[in-house]
């Protein structure tokens, strides 16, 4: 079992399965480039606390077959389509959450960024604007009449 | 009264059908005048066509979403685009619009992803289907 060296934007060395690093496009393609490697991979944008909680995920879908490539019909189905272990793997706070998914991307690990994109999504389902603004802590910044206008221009995507 | 084949053949190239042609060329002449332009132009019909109003103050002259934002310090609403579009992508129209009026910066996000992803579906309408 051969293992690779990250080091987080902190400067912390984590060492991690290669197999597992693998989940990430970004350093297999790396790894791919490079050939055998000694010293630890830089992963200049993500931190320890969010590379730690990243590999956690990737330990645990090792041996998920590899994901396809893009496609938007498969992202829209029902967003409540996440399993049960990574909901729980989901209930971070939300700072750590949009970390999660800014690694995701960076790292490019699709299965990670669209469940993170998910969660989010189901945080929003079914809220008024002041319930969404209270919930990813937004300030209203339109007055009332920007606000309602913005209603009767966009009244066609009203549920009837 | 019907004439024969016969009959109206000898009107027309009888030397005396003169006034049957006159009557004839004038009932066309009337149907042609009727196709002649220029059609005068209809000055209440002109004014009865609908104006659009002016698109709200946040939609004019967008030219990009990262300009003249607010500062904020909601993580959603500093997500790169494309993330934000690939959670709108889960979301269903009346959710979009619920979170296009939760502050200014999304709404323009929000306005500036949906006119890309109607934009590529034109542009993707427009292609031949894949063989």
């Amino acid at each position: 079992m051969s293992e690779i060296k990250l080091l987080s934007s902190d400067q912390a060395t984590i060492t991690v399965e290669k197999s597992v690093a693998e989940r990430s496009i970004l350093i297999k393609n790396m790894l791919e480039d490079v050939g055998e490697v000694t010293e630890a991979i830089p992963i200049p944008n993500v931190n320890e606390n969010v590379l730690k909680k990243v590999i956690e995920w990737c330990e645990h879908h090792k041996g998920d077959p590899p994901a396809q490539a893009d496609d938007d019909s498969d992202s829209r189905k029902k967003s409540s389509d996440i399993d049960e272990w990574d909901q729980k793997f989901m209930q971070v706070d939300q700072e750590m959450l949009f970390e999660i998914i800014l690694a995701a991307n960076y790292l490019d690990i699709k299965p990670l960024l669209d469940v993170g994109c998910k969660t989010v999504a189901n945080m929003i389902k079914g809220k008024s604007p002041e319930e969404i603004r209270k919930t990813f802590n937004i300030q209203n910044d339109f007055t009332p009449e920007e606000e309602e206008q913005i209603r009767r221009e966009n009244e066609w995507a009203e549920d009837r | 009264m019907s004439f024969q084949e016969e009959e109206i053949i000898e009107i027309f190239s009888s030397p005396n059908s003169s006034p049957v042609l006159t009557v004839f060329s004038e009932i066309f002449s009337d149907f042609s005048s009727l196709f002649e332009p220029p059609f005068p132009p209809d000055p209440i019909l002109a004014s009865e066509i609908p104006v659009l109003p002016p698109p709200s103050s946040y939609f004019s002259g967008l030219p990009l979403p990262d300009l003249g934002l607010p500062p904020s310090t909601s993580p959603l609403t500093t997500l790169p685009l494309p993330l934000l579009t690939k959670i709108l992508l889960h979301l269903r129209p009346t959710d979009i619009l619920a979170l296009a009026v939760s502050c200014s910066t999304l709404h323009i996000q929000v306005e500036y992803i949906i006119r890309n992803l109607l934009l590529r579906k034109h542009d993707n309408d427009l292609l031949p289907p894949p063989h």
